[in-house]
């Protein structure tokens, strides 16, 4: 899984190289074909108007992942899982730019297995939870943690699906 | 030679079962006991028939095997009636008849007569008095009384059920107590919070619960003469699992105030707090011995969640189940040589109530058509475990006895029924 | 533990001096050797009286069979269904067979060599003889083990067959009961030597024997008035799910 990662990252990182290198490339051919190009190009500006529309695209995907307030746990496990570290980092990035703000994190389970074993483990989901956004930079008094086991599902019903989306933190601001 | 005389003079004291031809018998069926329990006679009609709720209640027991009354030959109502060779003809070992009159002050007497059918004698003979509102418990006392002189055990056919139940979409709880049939439903409490976990006094007049409220989940004891609620933990975090000791003068329970699920016990009267255990893993779900000195207990520390019990005294913690990836929520059954649990043979395996025979250590199944069972309780008597199960989609009561040799659902009610209690003997 | 006067019926004392006095006459009378045979007798059936006879040739045969039973009596046992063996408590005769040097030097001084040969043949019939009909009394003790064995094997099974136990029984109780037959194999009396501590199991022990009501019993009279006309009967439940 982590080799994976560091393949697609390195690829990525390669890719966007290139694209700058090339770049003087595609600079050269929009100036020889100057007509045609401006009349299509006009959205597409030099290296420097690149990175503006980055940070914004940036700023934009920041926001809709804040906009993403649920995280999913595998069965009977409480780690984070690679896939939802953005959103988390998105959310401690954004606790750490308004010290003002306060969530409170709410630990949920699928209906499998004991009333008060699952009372346990949505609290430990729900302070892996806290943990991270701390290690990532927010300050602990911004964050409270609740259990609510499986007494608050999401979607009612048995199958694996369903289940799945049960297993949940969920961050509520306050 | 004389002490060869000597010997054979002392060999001749020893027991002369020594000499004795002896056959051992190791195996036989298991196999319930056939009675009958034959309509009682009352001239008029009851609100409440009284043999039949003495049939329902032997029956569920999983000790008897009731005979139809439309199979009985005839309906004897007293011993001159009775004419033994029908009964045995029916293969029945046991007969039961009644009489019931009613008394000038609104009030009913019930008198009955246990027979054995074989050697054609009287076991068991009595009258009671009672009003039409008590009728319910006279059938009941009769169901004892059969019951502990034919199987040696103490009958619970008298005893009360707590349960929580939700509606469908969970916005409506209450917390209810009923007879061990699931007659006369009595709500104690009602609330928009989940309430889990309820756990009986063992004089019978409190029961403890938990809200999951929108801030944390809270411990509570309710006083059921007078319907006063105490709150007993609000603590950071958990508070939550809460289990009466035998003298019924302490509470264990749950908190992670400090950083993890931990089991502690308090003391009500002082409110004194000891903890118990100190593991980074989750440890929940305590229970007491009947000596007060020991709590079983559910803890993941190796993994997954597994049985223990630990010395309250010594602190001294032992591990009990071996066998299944997940076993959670352990009772106490048959006089401590049993315990029943929340089991899953392996991850994906369905979850089911199993027994462990802590003699022989072996762990097995008691149910097999309900799915996601849960939070088993064993009568006072030992012998019968009620579970929520879930069933067509809903979830509903179930009971099975500790043999696994039968198995009976509670009448269905509106709504979703979980987390029973049963309660203990009340006199 | 506070000690009763010596004349109180309650006192532990009498008992223990004279468990005491039985326990060290037991000790000392073990402790010194004596001949050796006597110990295994139990019983000895009235019609057979078993010698030991050494022979100055001892024939391979002779000396091996007594230590041949348990293991022919076992080949017998082993085919009939799954259910343990069962367990009979040996009561006959000596398995030890020891072999007693017994010296033949009587020689009578006669004048003619055909009489002392005469003599000699006579003395080599006896022997026969004796050696034939200790063979044959060997025989019939195993015949009769045999048959005790296959009787009981019948009796078991047969039991095993109707017992019902009850849903409260547990695998470590135990009902003895003691049976009375007379030579029909009809049962006239059962007794409970030993309760379980649960009388519905002692109730359904008792049912199951008069469920049955008449056993097969052995033809040989003396072998049933030894064995079969008051036996016990040891009822455990442990196939019991408790």
């Amino acid at each position: 899984m982590e080799l994976s990662k560091l393949l697609a990252v390195s690829m990525l990182s390669l890719a966007i190289a290139g694209c700058a290198s090339s770049g003087g490339t595609t600079d050269e051919a929009s100036n020889t074909d100057a007509s045609a190009a401006e009349s299509q190009t006009q959205g597409v500006p030099g290296s420097p108007d690149l990175d503006v529309v980055t940070e914004e695209q940036a700023a934009m995907a920041s926001n809709a992942m804040l906009e993403q307030t649920t995280v999913y746990f595998g069965y009977d496990r409480s780690e984070i899982r690679p896939e939802f570290k953005d959103l988390l980092n998105a959310h401690a990035g954004y606790l750490v730019a308004n010290p003002q703000a306060s969530i409170v994190l709410e630990g949920h389970c699928d209906e499998r297995g004991t009333v008060e074993y699952n009372l346990a483990l949505g609290e430990r989901r729900a302070d892996t939870v806290k943990r991270y956004l701390i290690v990532q930079g927010a300050n602990p008094s911004q964050i409270e943690s609740v259990s609510f086991g499986e007494e608050r599902p999401a979607m009612m019903g048995s199958d694996d699906s369903v289940m799945s989306k049960n297993r949940r933190a969920e961050i509520k601001y306050q | 030679m004389i002490k060869r005389y000597i010997f054979l003079l002392l060999m001749s004291f020893c027991v002369s079962t020594q000499a004795e031809l002896t056959i051992e018998i190791t195996q036989g069926i298991a196999s319930s006991i056939p009675i009958s329990v034959v309509p009682f006679k009352f001239e008029g009609s009851l609100k409440d028939n009284m043999d039949q709720i003495v049939r329902s209640d032997l029956e569920r027991s999983g000790h008897f095997t009731l005979l139809a009354p439309d199979d009985m030959l005839s309906l004897p109502a007293t011993e001159d009636d009775i004419y033994f060779t029908d009964w045995r003809l029916l293969k029945q070992d046991y007969i039961v008849v009644g009489t019931v009159k009613s008394l000038p002050n609104k009030q009913y007497q019930i008198r009955y007569q246990l027979f054995d059918v074989f050697s054609e004698t009287e076991l068991l003979t009595q009258t009671l008095t009672g009003s039409a509102s008590q009728l319910r418990d006279i059938a009941h006392r009769i169901s004892d009384a059969v019951y502990e002189q034919l199987t040696g055990i103490r009958g619970a056919f008298s005893t009360k059920i707590a349960y929580v139940t939700t509606n469908p979409q969970r916005t409506a709880f209450s917390l209810s107590i009923a007879d061990s049939d699931g007659a006369r439903e009595k709500t104690v409490l009602t609330s928009k919070f989940s309430i889990i976990s309820p756990s009986w006094s063992p004089d019978g007049k409190r029961l403890a619960y938990v809200l999951i409220e929108d801030d944390g989940s809270r411990v509570y004891i309710q006083h059921l003469e007078t319907g006063k609620k105490e709150l007993i933990s609000a603590q950071k975090g958990i508070n939550s699992a809460p289990s009466f000791s035998p003298d019924g003068k302490k509470l264990a329970l749950v908190l992670s105030k400090d950083g993890n699920p931990e089991i502690y016990v308090v003391e009500l009267a002082t409110k004194n707090w000891t903890r118990v255990t100190s593991h980074y893993a989750i440890d929940t779900e305590p229970n007491w011995m009947p000596d007060g000195e020991h709590l079983i207990f559910t803890s993941g520390r190796t993994g997954n969640p597994q049985i223990y019990r630990v010395n309250l005294t010594s602190g001294y913690i032992e591990r009990l189940t071996f066998e299944g990836s997940y076993n959670a929520r352990a009772r106490l059954a048959q006089d401590g040589r049993f315990l029943v649990l929340v089991h899953q043979a392996n991850k994906g395996a369905p979850f089911r109530i199993a027994s462990l025979d802590l003699m022989r250590g072996l762990l097995k199944s008691l149910t097999s058509d309900t799915q996601l069972d849960e939070s088993p309780s064993v009568s006072p008597n030992g012998v019968m475990v009620m579970y929520a199960a879930k069933y067509n989609g809903r979830s509903i009561l179930a009971a099975v006895s500790v043999a696994g040799d039968v198995r009976f659902l509670l009448p269905s009610k509106n709504g979703d029924v979980r987390e029973p209690a049963w309660g203990p003997y009340l006199n | 533990m506070h000690f009763l006067p010596v004349a109180d019926p309650r006192s532990f004392s009498y008992p223990v001096l004279i468990a005491s006095f039985i326990v060290i006459c037991i000790i000392i009378s073990m402790s010194s050797s004596w001949i050796q045979n006597d110990i295994n007798i139990v019983q000895v059936p009235k019609t057979i009286s078993a010698r030991i006879v050494y022979i100055d040739k001892p024939k391979p045969n002779t000396a091996k069979k007594p230590v041949k039973k348990p293991e022919s009596k076992k080949a017998i046992v082993q085919p009939k269904k799954t259910a343990p063996k069962p367990k009979i408590i040996k009561n006959t005769e000596t398995t030890a067979v020891k072999q007693k040097p017994k010296a033949i030097n009587k020689r009578l001084p006669l004048p003619g060599a055909d009489l002392s040969k005469a003599l000699a043949e006579d003395e080599e019939q006896m022997k026969l003889s004796d050696l034939l009909n200790s063979e044959m009394q060997t025989l019939q003790a195993e015949k009769d083990q045999q048959a005790i064995a296959s009787y009981a094997s019948q009796i078991k099974l047969l039991i095993q067959s109707v017992w019902r136990f009850p849903p409260s029984a547990k695998h470590d109780q135990m009902v003895l009961l003691r049976i009375f037959m007379v030579p029909t194999g009809e049962v006239t009396e059962v007794q409970i030597v030993e309760s379980s501590g649960n009388t519905a199991l002692d109730r359904s022990a008792e049912k199951a024997v008069w469920r049955i009501a008449k056993f097969p019993v052995p033809k040989d009279a003396s072998l049933f008035e030894q064995q079969f006309r008051k036996f016990l009967i040891q009822l455990k439940p442990e196939n019991a799910r408790l």
